[in-house]
């Protein structure tokens, strides 16, 4: 019978949707986002973004400023207690970034278990796993810095964009997910009608970031309610917590920064000593770094606290007629040191 | 314990394996042979032959997960008990009521020749209830993946039960004009 065929069908369900129906919810609809903001660390599988600008001269992310009065410090501890799932650093702009540029880094979960997410042209944009209907509002989230233009101008100049293309949109307000203001703009209340949340929060250097959550009118509940979830994760990095880091993500920063443009530049004798005795290491056989553009690196640590391998990918092109390449670079915790044991290049 | 350590002493062909996904898994699997079957002894028949499926899966298969890799097994094996024992005839049971529900959303096929793969109506399927809200892909799952109760689903999320048929309803639908706009007929 044909309902066997589906019930045979439906039985072949993502095995994390079923994990996920497991959960059960102790509390009412109401607390919604609440809810998943307190449960979040348990409940994902958390990836943690770091973002930082080089400059292409330099190995070490500019200073930042002071953290505001009103931003409480964010405390390292709290991402030890992410459970399952990999630990994310995202390093964008390798080279790329005006040396004028004064922006700032930041740290947001994103729901790897849903989502994925990657950089492009200075847009951060976190997107669902599934393919998005046909017909359908897109759902995504995207995150942006203005570094030239205060929060309170880019929420003004928000509203006015919004404008343009909602039908409804509300004034800024104090938003109660972040330490910033929030804008809504809303094309009715039709199943498929677009909705979009803009969150403006001050980047403590004179700027801006916009957290934009597009979605419909039906996808409020679900993709609407995680985009709120991981926005609530969000926070600017200063100076002090990034001292405050543990220190095997120092160290590993520091041995990518020595090991990557010598990989680049075909020099990796200079830094033997990162690599393991039978390290695999790929080369362009030349130095390519003049044409070096990187856009994003990622590091992936195996565990959160004590991590004992890593995977840094490099994403980057060689000139902007290029299209963007990923230079792997696998490496392990030996003895307290980061060694390099594999590096490659894939288109 | 942990998960991968079953999964490897049924690598190992040791015969804890099933001793230890027994007192782990088995109150998981027999709920499900259960909810589908309604009688103990086909239940428990069930459970016993999914640690078998299982020693017979593992090797090649490595699970990172072993309830959904189990649950599938007990249902399959519960459905396919099912149907042979009710040869043809329709039986009282979650099952059937589940079934009954399940028929609208199948839209009619003018002929056998429009006849979809299965493995492409599970992907079908697989990605409708990405669109679905969490909240209403979770009471899909519970009826028709778990074949759990209407009252049992609205107990775990805490809704009222004409909330949970509402939302079956509205999934129900839903999928049938998703299934109708990927031509898909059975």
């Amino acid at each position: 019978m044909k309902q066997d065929r589906l019930f045979l069908a439906i039985g072949g369900a993502d095995n994390r949707l079923l994990e996920r129906s497991e959960k059960v919810s102790t509390t009412n609809n109401s607390s919604h986002w609440v809810r998943w903001s307190l449960s979040a660390a348990a409940c994902f599988a958390v990836v943690v973004t770091l973002l930082f600008i080089f400059h292409k001269d330099e190995t070490i992310p500019p200073d930042v400023s002071a953290p505001s009065n009103n931003t409480p410090a964010q405390s390292w501890d709290q991402f030890s207690e992410t459970g399952e799932g990999d630990f994310h650093l995202l390093q964008l702009g390798y080279g790329t970034a005006p040396s004028s540029a004064k922006t700032s880094d930041y740290i947001i979960y994103v729901n790897k278990t849903l989502y994925n997410s990657y950089e492009m042209d200075g847009v951060y944009l976190i997107q669902p796993n599934a393919p998005a209907l046909e017909g359908v509002p897109a759902c995504n989230l995207k995150i942006t810095q203005t570094a030239d233009i205060t929060a309170a101008k880019a929420a003004e100049q928000t509203v006015l964009e919004l404008r343009k293309t909602y039908a409804d949109v509300s004034e800024p307000e104090k938003s109660n997910l972040v330490d910033g203001l929030y804008i809504h703009g809303s094309d009715g209340t039709a199943w498929n009608a677009k909705q979009q949340d803009v969150y403006v929060i001050d980047n403590r250097q004179g700027g801006a970031f916009l957290i934009t959550a597009s979605y419909f009118t039906e996808a409020a509940e679900g993709h609407g309610a995680r985009f709120s979830d991981m926005i609530g994760t969000f926070r600017v990095i200063t100076a002090q917590e990034e001292a405050g880091a543990p220190a095997w993500l120092s160290q590993l920063k520091s041995t990518a920064a020595a090991v990557i443009p010598a990989i680049f530049s075909d020099q990796t004798a200079d830094v033997k000593s990162y690599f393991t005795k039978d390290a695999q290491i790929e080369t362009y056989g030349k130095d390519v770094s003049e044409d070096l553009s990187v856009q994003a690196i990622d590091y992936t640590v195996d565990h959160v606290e004590a991590p004992k391998s890593a995977v840094v990918s490099i994403r980057y092109r060689l000139g902007a007629e290029d299209s963007f390449s990923t230079l792997t670079v696998k490496l392990s915790d030996q003895d307290g040191r980061w060694l390099v044991y594999f590096a490659g290049v894939a288109k | 314990m942990e998960d991968c350590q079953i999964v490897d002493l049924y690598w190992r062909r040791d015969g804890e394996a099933i001793a230890e996904t027994n007192i782990k898994y088995g109150k998981y699997c027999y709920t499900i042979a259960w909810n589908i079957l309604s009688d103990i002894q086909d239940a428990e028949e069930c459970v016993n032959d999914t640690w078998m499926g299982a020693w017979n899966a593992m090797p090649v298969h490595r699970p990172d997960r072993l309830a959904p890799f189990l649950g599938k097994i007990s249902r399959s094996l519960a459905f396919n008990k099912s149907k042979a024992k009710s040869a043809g005839k329709r039986g009282g049971g979650e099952l059937s009521l589940a079934l009954d529900e399940l028929e609208i959303c199948v839209p009619c096929s003018s002929s056998a020749e429009q006849c979809v793969q299965d493995a492409e109506l599970e992907r079908l399927v697989n990605q409708f209830l990405y669109t679905l809200p969490k909240k209403d892909c979770n009471i899909f799952l519970r009826r028709y993946w778990y074949v759990e109760p209407l009252t049992v689903i609205a107990k775990k999320y805490n809704l009222k039960l004409n909330t949970v048929k509402t939302s079956l309803y509205r999934s129900r639908i839903k999928l049938k004009s998703y299934l109708e706009k990927e031509g898909v007929s059975l």
